[in-house]
């Protein structure tokens, strides 16, 4: 019961501070031709609710492409903060664009 | 005479067809392959599309690891490609030789036939007048390889048929008699150039079947200058 309440606690104390952050967070893919470059990367968008997977794709293909880069794929979309994993994985793409 | 000279040049417009043919055949084969070739070898690009559809479908595809393994994948396919790119350089070359090889086989094939056909034509025609050589000063006339020699008066009369013919012109008789005379034409009778011809005739007739029928060895007799195999009896 201890451990549940303790669990409970740990779980509002990660998940408060992003909804009083409003953000949402993009996980996507993108590319560079010639040669071909690939990368995973973390982006957010400021609002408090996040938009349809279309409209996500066509402002993070904006973004990106101001640095060059071209959207694959959007592959989630959470106004969660992203887990450690997805950071590590985005690497230096972390909330880069 | 003018029949199988007609057959001759019929094989040859023949032998000309089907050169046209095999080279137009020879040629469309090898575009064919060429353009397959060409459109089936896979540019660089199909390799990063490869990868790239690759990253896109698999969504757990994310750790930086494996995003940098797929980077070298591509780049790898890249780097085939290119060797691909060399390959159908030396492709190419070797099809128009092949193509040029197969050009000069087809050629040199239809080549022979005709010759051999040729060869039968003149065997069967007997003589084929391939060089006339008159040589005013040794009045001799010089049909291929055997010489003939003629009088004054036939080696006129061969030379206006000579030049004639050089000009694509026919003459009567009397036109004959009136270049070798140096009279005007209408002066000039149709039988003297007649007797002329007869007499050309004769003599160049004479010597000709002589050379190649009839042979006259000196101070032995006559033989028939053909092979015994030819000869039957009916």
């Amino acid at each position: 019961m201890k451990k549940l309440i303790a669990l409970t606690a740990l779980v509002l104390s990660l998940a408060l501070p992003s909804v009083a952050a409003a953000e949402c967070f993009v996980g996507y893919k993108a590319k560079q031709d010639n040669p071909l470059r690939l990368h995973y990367g973390v982006l957010s968008l400021q609002a408090s609710t996040c938009p349809g997977t279309a409209q996500a794709a066509k402002i993070a293909a904006g973004r990106l492409a101001a640095g060059g880069w071209t959207l694959l794929n959007v592959i989630s979309l959470s106004t969660d903060n992203p887990t450690p994993d997805m950071e590590a994985n985005a690497g230096e793409f972390y909330l880069r664009f | 005479m003018p029949v199988s000279s007609t057959s001759v040049s019929d094989s040859r417009r023949t032998g000309t067809r089907i050169i046209a043919a095999g080279i137009a055949a020879i040629v469309a084969i090898l575009a064919i392959a060429g353009t397959v070739l060409l459109l089936t070898l896979p540019d660089g690009n199909a390799f990063n599309a490869r990868v790239e559809r690759i990253f896109v479908e698999n969504d757990t595809l994310t750790s930086p690891a494996e995003v940098k393994l797929l980077e070298i994948l591509a780049q790898s396919g890249t780097a085939f490609s290119d060797t691909l790119a060399s390959y159908r350089m030396v492709i190419f070359v070797l099809l128009v030789f092949a193509t040029a090889l197969l050009v000069a086989a087809l050629v040199f094939l239809v080549m022979l036939v005709t010759l051999n056909r040729r060869m039968a034509q003149i065997e069967r025609s007997g003589i084929e007048v391939s060089s006339l050589i008159i040589s005013r000063e040794e009045r001799t006339v010089y049909l291929n390889t055997m010489g003939f020699k003629l009088t004054d008066a036939m080696m006129e009369t061969l030379s206006v048929l000579a030049e004639a013919r050089l000009d694509d012109e026919m003459l009567s008789g009397a036109e004959i008699e009136a270049m070798i005379s140096g009279r005007r034409a209408e002066d000039c009778e149709e039988a003297a150039g007649a007797t002329r011809i007869k007499r050309l005739r004769d003599g160049l007739g004479n010597q000709i079947v002589s050379e190649l029928l009839v042979k006259n060895i000196a101070k032995r007799g006559y033989v028939l200058a053909i092979d015994k195999g030819v000869i039957e009896m009916v």
